[in-house]
């Protein structure tokens, strides 16, 4: 084990390492720009690596993005990458209250520890969630979907009608485009930009980043203060006191971010939204949650970290990646001779022992280059806000039509942008749009199938056994509250 | 926010969202029927009618509600008493708003003939102007935004920037 950590701080391995997390801090930071798209770039030049080398880079990239994700979202809420979504609830609501700092320190402490959490799960008892993940069928999945919609009655501020109708708005969002099912395009009134489907990163850009512009620039205010007023301290004591404190919440998040992450086809997104939705549920001061409250942060950073996890769990036994840049990675590692697959830790024990470390010590590097990234953008922050309110709007311009390299994605942007603008405004909830158009998709195509594979009958979608736990979950996280009462009630009355 | 007007934007919403969820069911009845071996199977349609269905009904409750509270409220407490169309028109932070969105659609639409670097040049500088930005700041900034827009995105990430039609051979 001495001579694999020894072989790792070679300078051949160090210096693409390094510069791989920073490559990824930058990425994340930046909205439209996805560590998905940045391990894609990086890929073709791991050919002249060795296979240590390539993984360091690779693995640096994707634990460093997700973080940075983060950082825009608490000061200027736009989520750098889809899985900072849920940050923005609580971090930015934080940053307004002058704790934007202790939100990031936060941020960066559960990251740091979901991340290692995530690591764990993944070392010793990947076979046992990998066969748990591959149980997962159209009807399991359908209910994972459901399961985060109904997030949405927890995310909604009180305002359940409102919540209930955003979610709808992303579902119907989610709709337009090829059908998966029949390749038959909607609502593309023959527009081919529209037949591609609309992407739900332009889409988050703009409900959350421009239309806080649109906020900022219709507030009377004087435009020439700066962002922040000082450079505060970065309190990670204070945040590792709050995360002890808030320790069920941290463990709760990450063991739900693994298991989310470990399931094909969801994510490190979905698990933030999820973990979000079941920490303010049981949490003793649930109605804080959305108003900048430190276990808000908490829960979303720690899981989508832990996910990341989650999500080479069933790439290493099964050869199915768990998101997008395990898809890609799966390549990388034939090419190095990895086979995935069950006997795995045991035909390349040694290579998967240098894995697993390069992702461990990613994490001690992610806490030094996080804390270094959140003093560097207190100093962005601190020029004049009429700069960085112009710097965001084309960021964000240039950021969506980044992702397809089409202005239509701008369009999108700016289009979600109003509508974001004008829902603050009457009340409704934002997030729930995005959860619409990111589980939109899974549970239409898995209901759709189900149903297909079923003749028609629901009876597949109640019976079997991970579809009623899921359905008991959702119950008992909506209504546990309520039923408890009433069975309270009941018991005392019969006293 | 005054309840009455509250009860408007909500009586407004309801009835986009009816008309959103009728011209979703009845455009979706134009997508083919899935047939396999002579049995219907959810097709194209099926989602689409569902969203449409829940949106016509949740549309219907907040019209329904709207209306309800609309005409218990008293009538002297007029929403649109709270209207001063001038004074909102000639306010600075309303003028903002139109001005912005305007400028970012003409920077959309002149950035794929005058491409990337002038268009984001003018519309950052106009901008920068509109926020009372003195003009050797607002020169130097939008300088500094299109340097560091061209590194991140074009040089690190590969990501081509518009040249534009007139700087095209």
């Amino acid at each position: 084990m001495i001579d694999i950590i020894l072989n790792l701080f070679q300078l051949k391995i160090l210096i693409p390492w390094m510069l791989g997390m920073l490559f990824g801090l930058f990425v994340g930071c930046v909205p439209g720009l996805t560590a998905t798209m940045a391990v894609a770039l990086i890929i073709p030049l791991t050919y002249y690596m060795n296979s240590s080398a390539a993984f360091a880079l690779i693995l640096g990239i994707s634990f460093t993005a997700i973080f940075a994700g983060d950082i825009p979202a608490t000061f200027l809420r736009i989520p750098g990458t889809p899985a900072s979504g849920a940050a923005v609830l609580d971090g930015f609501e934080m940053y307004k209250k002058g704790k934007g700092n202790l939100a990031l320190a936060l941020d960066l402490v559960n990251s740091t520890l979901g991340g290692l959490l995530g690591i764990t799960c993944l070392i010793f008892i990947s076979p046992i969630l990998a066969n748990f993940a591959l149980k997962f069928t159209f009807f399991e999945y359908f209910w994972l979907g459901v399961f985060g919609l109904s997030m949405t009655a927890i995310i909604s501020k009180g305002n359940i009608i409102k919540g209930f109708i955003a979610v709808l708005i992303g579902l119907a969002v989610s709709t337009i485009g090829i059908d998966v099912t029949t390749g038959y395009p909607r609502f593309s009134f023959g527009n081919i930009n529209l037949t591609s489907g609309i992407s739900f990163i332009p889409a988050m850009i703009g409900l959350f980043g421009f239309s806080e512009v649109l906020n900022q620039m219709t507030k009377k205010q004087d435009f020439s203060l700066p962002t922040i007023e000082k450079i505060t301290k970065i309190p990670i004591i204070e945040a590792l006191k709050i995360t002890f404190k808030y320790v069920f919440t941290f463990i709760k998040s990450s063991i739900v971010g693994v298991l989310i992450g470990a399931l094909p086809g969801a994510g490190a997104d979905i698990a933030a939204w999820v973990s979000y939705g079941v920490a303010k549920k049981t949490s003793k001061n649930g109605d804080k949650f959305g108003t900048g409250y430190e276990e808000g942060v908490l829960a979303p950073t720690a899981a989508n970290n832990a996910a990341l996890g989650g999500t080479w769990i069933p790439a290493f036994i099964f050869g199915v990646p768990g998101d997008t840049i395990t898809a890609i990675v799966l390549g990388a590692m034939l090419m190095y001779g990895l086979k995935p697959g069950p006997r795995i830790f045991i035909e390349s024990g040694v290579q998967m022992r240098t894995i697993f470390l390069i992702a461990i010590i990613s994490h001690f590097f992610l806490f030094i280059f996080g804390y270094l990234a959140i003093k560097a953008s207190n100093y962005l922050l601190k020029l004049p806000r009429n700069i960085v309110l112009v710097a965001i709007v084309i960021f964000c311009i240039i950021g969506s039509y980044s992702i397809n390299n089409n202005f239509f994605d701008v369009y999108v942007m700016i289009f979600f942008g109003l509508i974001g603008f004008f829902f603050d405004k009457i009340g409704t909830p934002l997030a729930p749009i995005i959860l619409g158009i990111i589980l939109g998709p899974m549970v239409e195509n898995n209901l759709r199938v189900g149903l297909i594979q079923s003749d028609g009958s629901l009876l597949p979608f109640v019976v079997r056994p991970i579809c009623l736990i899921l359905i008991l979950m959702m119950i008992f996280i909506l209504f546990g509250g309520n039923i408890l009462n009433i069975i309270n009630k009941l018991i005392k009355g019969k006293k | 926010m005054n309840e009455k007007l509250d009860k408007v934007y909500n009586l407004i919403l309801g009835v986009i969202l009816i008309s959103l969820g009728i011209f979703m069911i009845l455009y979706s009845q134009k997508f083919p029927k899935f047939i396999s071996l002579g049995k219907i199977l959810p097709g194209p349609s099926f989602f689409p009618t569902i969203i449409g269905s829940l949106f016509i009904i949740l549309g219907g409750y907040l019209v329904t509600e709207s209306l309800i509270i609309l005409s218990k409220l008293s009538k002297n407490e007029k929403a649109t008493k709270n209207f001063n169309f001038s004074k909102i028109v000639n306010d600075a932070t309303f003028q903002n708003f139109f001005i912005f969105i305007f400028l970012s659609i003409i920077y959309l639409i002149i950035i794929n003939y005058i491409g990337f670097y002038i268009s984001t040049f003018l519309y950052s500088f106009i901008l920068m102007k509109r926020l009372k930005v003195k003009n050797i700041t607002a020169i130097i900034s939008s300088i500094l935004i299109i340097f560091l827009i061209w590194a991140i995105f074009y040089k690190i990430a590969f990501i081509p920037l518009p040249i534009g039609s007139l700087f095209r051979r």
